[in-house]
């Protein structure tokens, strides 16, 4: 069975894929701004809507200024996950 | 189609909706409009919207308790900058959305009481750009304070975007918006259906007919009965606005003709049914005949059945006909129709006459049609004492004429689409000849049915636009059309007529009418010929 951050990644791969038009091999958890050009200011708040709207949950404004990188949205993923169950 | 999007917020998400549309740098939208010399302009959108958040529209007096007079200043200043806006661009289509103001009333319970609260403000604005549209027809009202009604005002705004990046609406929002958009503008360009095939048992009314009998199906004025009689009123309510109605049913005729007759709670009458299939042919087989029958495309037709098997076949048999989803809870059924069938397929912004008689032309035409199998041809069309007349550049005409260019699919030499604008403007000009056809017969008045557009240069006419409307093919009337244009082209001192084919999806039919009328082919379905050959060519034949 994958683990649950294995499944996460990939939903959210798939998802970043989908919004900023980009290969799937280049996102992995280590995978930040600067790498996606894309993901600028306005494209995380796009990406943000997208995750909250698809999952039906609501993050913080600071949470989602905090985020950096891939691993940083997957640590939130999980946070949530852990606090729901 | 190209859409710019001019806003006072970040309107940006709806790029993942639009991906080729314009979306202007929130709050400049007044600066666009005025200069026109600006990217908007640059950017040559054929369809402009003003989307402005009410909230934003106040900025800092929505703390401060403001007051309808600062509403109705705002709301001139827009106009006027939407005035100058259009006067830059007179081809494009202005979508002014209405605004909402949130309900938060710092006179918190006396809201409804005072003149000056924020739903007086919102009516101000949005009965303001309600009148503006009205007045012109490259205008219309997005009415975006629906879609907030609709779903409340906490669902479609987002109060953590505004703060992260001025977004004001949530994903969901943006959707509807979306949706919206869309929708709004197929009913300006005139696109939608213009047939509604009705299933019977647990569609009009609940229940099996066949095993509960006239007395025991569901249709009255209380419980679960009332959710179809109020399903009929609002097919009743389409039907006036010009949609033909047919009925697909596997049942017993004379049931059926029992409960239209004798049921207490009926609607609608057999009478509102162009066509009604009753029997027990499949059901994509009984569209077909419908189609050729009332000789429409299927892509005009909207199928509605409870059953997921019959709305299965028919979508995998006739890909073209639109098969909506009912919802599982019967109670939810009008609501459902109004909002996802009659709004998507059916909406529109302004009826002609020809749209409110619709029934009752195409009843007529069966009549024809009936009339036809007992004649010969040439008895027939004298016995129809066909009597057309020639408009020439009709300024009054130009709602119809539009809407001629962008219904006609097969009698249509060139399938090109013009809205009003475009009409109008060439109704105007010198340079081009604009020639409405009305038609009427012992049978009834049909109205504008056809449209013939020629540009002029010299003396030579260039045929844009030659279409009949499908309700009178057949009738020899093009031959007659083309003779009176060609008669006033001669008056205007055209001497040579140039025309093409261009091959669509569904005008095959006239392919070989410019060789039919006598003009000479030149290749490539082009064609070429002197006015006055083709006017004596006509005397001879008659």
């Amino acid at each position: 069975m994958k683990s649950r951050t294995q499944s996460n990644l990939e939903w959210l791969a798939g998802l970043m894929t989908e919004m900023f038009d980009v290969k799937d091999a280049v996102i992995a958890p280590e995978t930040t701004h600067s790498d996606i050009e894309q993901w600028d200011s306005l494209g995380h708040l796009r990406l943000f809507m997208v995750i909250e709207e698809r999952l039906g949950r609501r993050f913080t404004m600071e949470e989602i200024t905090a985020v950096r990188s891939v691993s940083d949205i997957l640590s939130l993923l999980e946070s949530k996950n852990a606090e729901e169950t | 189609m190209k859409l710019a999007v001019l806003g006072n917020t970040n309107m940006d998400p709806l790029k993942s909706h639009l991906k080729d549309a314009f979306i202007a740098e929130m709050d400049r939208y007044v600066e666009f409009l005025l200069d026109s010399e600006s990217i908007l302009y640059q950017h040559k959108p054929d369809v402009i919207l003003l989307h402005l958040d009410g909230r934003q529209l106040l900025r800092d007096h929505f703390y401060r308790n403001p007051d309808n007079a600062l509403m109705e200043d705002l709301t001139a200043r827009i106009l006027a900058a939407v005035v100058a806006g259009s006067a830059h661009h007179p081809d494009a289509v202005m979508v002014l959305s209405t605004i909402v103001l949130p309900p938060f009333p710092f006179d918190s319970f006396m809201e409804a009481t005072r003149s000056e609260s924020f739903f007086t403000m919102e009516e101000t604005y949005n009965q303001s750009v309600i009148d503006f549209a009205r007045e012109r027809s490259n205008v219309v009202v997005l009415d975006f304070a629906r879609i907030v009604r609709l779903h409340g005002y906490q669902t479609v705004h987002d109060e953590k975007y505004w703060y992260l990046g001025r977004i004001r609406y949530s994903e969901r929002g943006f959707q509807w918006l979306h949706r919206e958009i869309i929708d709004l503008l197929n009913a300006h360009q005139g696109i939608r259906k213009k047939v509604l095939v009705l299933d019977l048992d647990n569609t009009l009314w609940g229940g099996v007919l066949g095993e509960e009998g006239v007395g025991g199906i569901a249709l009255s004025e209380d419980g679960i009965g009332k959710v179809f009689r109020d399903f009929q009123l609002a097919v009743c309510s389409l039907k006036n606005l010009g949609v033909l109605l047919a009925v697909c049913s596997k049942n017993n005729a004379a049931d059926v003709d029992a409960v239209f007759r004798d049921h207490p709670s009926m609607v609608l009458r057999k009478s509102d049914f162009i066509v009604t299939k009753i029997g027990w042919t499949n059901k994509p087989q009984s569209i077909r005949e419908i189609a050729v029958e009332l000789n429409l495309g299927l892509d005009s037709f909207v199928f509605i059945d409870d059953s997921p098997f019959e709305r299965e076949m028919v979508r995998s048999q006739l890909q073209e006909v639109i098969v909506p989803d009912p919802p599982a809870d019967p109670a939810l059924y009008p609501t459902w129709f109004l909002e996802e069938v009659v709004r998507r397929y059916f909406g529109r912004l302004d009826l002609t006459d020809e749209d409110r008689g619709k029934t009752e032309q195409y009843q007529r035409n069966i009549e024809r049609i009936r009339m036809k199998d007992t004649l010969s041809f040439d008895d027939f069309l004298r016995e129809l004492a066909v009597e057309v007349i020639l408009h020439i550049d009709p300024a009054h005409l130009k709602v119809r004429l539009a809407q001629l260019t962008q219904k006609t699919n097969q009698f249509n030499l060139t399938i090109r689409r013009y809205d009003e604008n475009d009409l109008h403007r060439m109704i105007q000009s010198p340079d081009t000849a604009v020639f409405g056809l009305e038609y009427q017969d012992r049978f009834g008045h049909e109205g504008i049915i056809g449209e013939i557009i020629v540009h002029l240069h010299d003396q030579v006419g260039e045929i844009d636009v030659f279409l009949l409307s499908c309700r009178v093919i057949g009738r020899r009337i093009e031959r007659r059309f083309f003779h009176l244009v060609l008669e006033n082209l001669k008056e205007r001192g055209i001497r040579e007529i140039e025309a093409v084919y261009v091959p669509g999806p569904r005008n095959e039919l006239v392919r070989d009418l410019y060789d039919s009328l006598g003009l000479t082919p030149r290749g490539e379905n082009r064609y070429r010929a002197e006015v006055d050959r083709l006017l004596s060519r006509f005397q001879v034949d008659g």
